[in-house]
């Protein structure tokens, strides 16, 4: 183990033949056929691929929500997979930080109580949490709406809460479903840039799935998936990074 | 409280509109469930009354098969006097009752329950009344009627037409035989509704026809320091009479009662039909507010909710409702209950109806928690990323 450790010092994430598949029998699917990857610490990965190929599937393992079918995974040391349904869920408090397509934005709470959910999840009490997640919405531009109701505000504002929420609990695994899908070009460049300066951290990994070829030039690795089966590229090859690291 | 709770908590109100129709829907059920089940104690609570009335002696003395505080069943002749010489027993005298036609001043003609009660001692006589009604029992053909019906079944027709309230000095004539008005007493609003007339023992056997002139009841006072119980079973034995407390004597009349008249049954429809219309009512309203909030838990799962707290979070917003709700709707059955007993109406309001509507709510409210909590359990944490 500590060898292991020593020599993957520098990887986040690990995945060795990662199958998936829905159902059995005739109606079995295959999800994943098969993943092999490595993900590096400090890295703000992209995913893409058409749609179907697996990419909705793959972040979901990764995240500890859904187990693969066979295959070697860690995360940060861990996989998810092992673990038992209640431990699993605390792990993915702990470690990960979600960003919904959908947003999934409770729509009774503020955008501050919301951007805090992660928070009261472990336990940070009400008014401390709140307090915390005002503060990273004000970092997003948002600090008149931490007041406001998901309702009151537009799809930019809305997912820029989700992305606040994402980051309030400080995970070392992002996972961003087409974050910026409801933003026009400058929203999401900004967007873009705080989920970068999130990856950069030690420790941390960003993953990032998306069809948005504008902030794709961002990006330190490009997965391109197909059919289950994913095509790492190096992102010097194909586009030139954007910030200097 | 737990931040969680919180939170479920403001789920739960954030929608004003839905949060108010889940507390109106277990108020509504709640008012229902409370409100019949205390008229139905007040009814329960009415059977027997006369014998919980009378006043000064320990035991009944009657014939087994008596079921009931209306039920007479002529005792033997030598009842009394058997029942006198058993040990233990302070004094025993007899007590007549039974139903009897009376005609009023008018000539209208009513049934009433005449009560006889021993000439000398006047034991067994209305608690509630005065010394001096009681002691006017001793006048020639003196009957005491109940206060209130004295302007209602009582009521006598002037020449005018009008009617005005049966008072003293009234003739009213019963099985024929002639009787004054001499007082009146209070009495607990008995759910046998033929108003009670008090007069001597002697005067009662009277009134009755020949073949019914016989005690119907032996009241016994027992010495001081014997235990009622165990004279209860010496008089049982040695005469083969039951021996009740007035207690026992209205228990055994409120059980008869409930079992065979239709009265457990209608209220029992009535109580069942309100609860199970107001339950489904506010269990309904309640689950459809979880399947509404689904995609909201499914994120919270995702996000690393156990689901074992996805099931508290349920919990609380089940307690909170149900316990509001329930409160809102109990108060406006005691409401509606002192306005209903203003009314004449028998309404009580015991601990007990509130614990077990309060029990039986709650339960209702975690059965739609529980369906609810299942397609939770069941919810797909993955659905989260679905468009
Ligand atoms: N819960 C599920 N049950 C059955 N099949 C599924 C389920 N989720 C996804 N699939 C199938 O698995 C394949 C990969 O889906 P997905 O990971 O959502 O792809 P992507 O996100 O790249 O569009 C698709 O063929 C999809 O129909
Ligand atoms: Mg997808």
């Amino acid at each position: 183990m500590t060898a292991a450790s020593a020599s993957l010092r520098s990887v986040a994430i690990r995945c060795e033949a990662v199958t998936k598949h829905y159902g059995s029998g005739e109606t079995r699917i295959a999800a994943l056929r098969g993943v092999d990857l490595a993900i590096d610490e400090g890295c703000m990965t992209m995913l893409v691929g058409p749609s179907g190929c697996g990419k909705t599937t793959l972040i979901s393992i990764l995240s500890g929500i859904l187990s693969q079918s066979s295959g070697e995974l860690s995360v940060f040391g861990t996989d998810p997979s092992r673990l038992p349904d209640g431990d699993r869920a605390e792990w993915r408090a702990a470690t990960v930080g979600f960003v919904f397509q959908q947003f999934n934005l409770l729509p009774t709470l503020t955008a501050a109580e919301n951007a805090a959910v992660p928070l009261l999840i472990r336990g940070t009490p009400w008014p401390d949490a709140v307090e915390i997640a005002c503060g990273h919405l004000s970092e997003l531009g948002m600090a008149e709406r931490c007041g406001s109701l998901p309702r009151e505000l537009s799809g930019g504002q809305q997912q820029r809460i989700a992305i606040a929420r994402a980051l309030v609990h400080d995970p070392r695994l992002l996972v961003c479903d087409e974050p910026t899908s409801a933003l026009d070009h400058e929203t999401g460049e900004r967007v873009i840039d705080v989920l970068r300066a999130a990856a950069l951290r030690s420790g941390r990994a960003v993953i990032v799935v998306t069809h948005d070829q504008r902030i794709l030039r961002h990006a330190d690795t490009i997965l391109r998936m197909d059919d289950g089966r994913i095509i790492v590229e190096p992102v010097s090859d194909a586009i030139p990074p954007a910030h200097g690291a | 409280m737990r931040p969680l709770d919180r939170l479920a908590y403001r789920m739960l109100i954030g929608d004003r509109l839905k949060y108010l129709s889940l507390v109106a829907g277990l108020v509504f059920a709640s008012l229902l469930v409370v409100q019949q089940a205390s008229i139905f104690t007040g009814y329960a609570d009415r059977t027997g009354s006369w014998i919980l009335d009378s006043d000064g002696h320990d035991l009944w003395v009657m014939d087994e098969q008596v079921d009931m505080s209306e039920d007479s069943k002529p005792l033997l002749q030598t009842a009394l006097s058997r029942v006198r010489g058993i040990d233990g027993v302070a004094w025993a005298v007899p007590l007549y009752k039974n139903y009897l036609k009376a005609r009023l001043p008018h000539g209208k003609l009513i049934t009433v329950r005449v009560v006889g009660i021993d000439d000398a001692s006047l034991a067994g006589g209305p608690r509630g009344a005065a010394r001096e009604a009681l002691a006017a029992l001793r006048r020639d053909q003196a009957i005491l009627v109940n206060e209130d019906q004295l302007a209602t079944t009582l009521a006598v027709a002037q020449p005018d037409g009008t009617m005005r309230p049966v008072a003293i000095g009234d003739s009213i004539s019963i099985n024929e035989h002639q009787a004054t008005v001499a007082g009146t007493f209070p009495a607990t609003p008995d759910f046998f509704w033929d108003p009670v007339l008090y007069t001597t023992y002697s005067r009662a056997l009277a009134m009755a026809p020949p073949e019914r002139r016989s005690t119907t009841y032996v009241l016994v006072k027992a010495k001081p320091g014997v235990e009622l119980g165990r004279l209860a079973s010496r008089i049982r034995e040695a005469t083969g009479f039951a021996a009740l407390t007035t207690e026992e004597f209205a228990a055994r009349t409120r059980t008869y009662v409930l079992a065979q008249t239709g009265i457990l049954i209608n209220f029992g429809i009535t109580i069942v039909l309100g609860f199970v219309i107001g339950t489904l009512v506010a269990a309904q309203t309640l689950y459809s507010f979880i399947l509404e909030n689904q995609r909201s838990l499914a994120a919270l799962k995702a996000m690393g909710v156990r689901n074992a707290r996805i099931a508290r979070m349920v919990v609380v917003q089940v307690l909170v409702v149900g316990v509001l709700g329930y409160g809102i709707g109990a108060g406006l059955a005691a409401l509606s209950g002192s306005l209903l007993d203003g009314a004449g109406l028998a309404f009580r309001v015991t601990w007990t109806t509130l614990l077990l509507g309060l029990l039986a709510i709650l339960t209702s409210c975690t059965l739609a928690g529980l369906l609810g909590i299942r397609r939770v359990m069941r919810l797909d944490p993955a659905s989260v990323f679905k468009t």
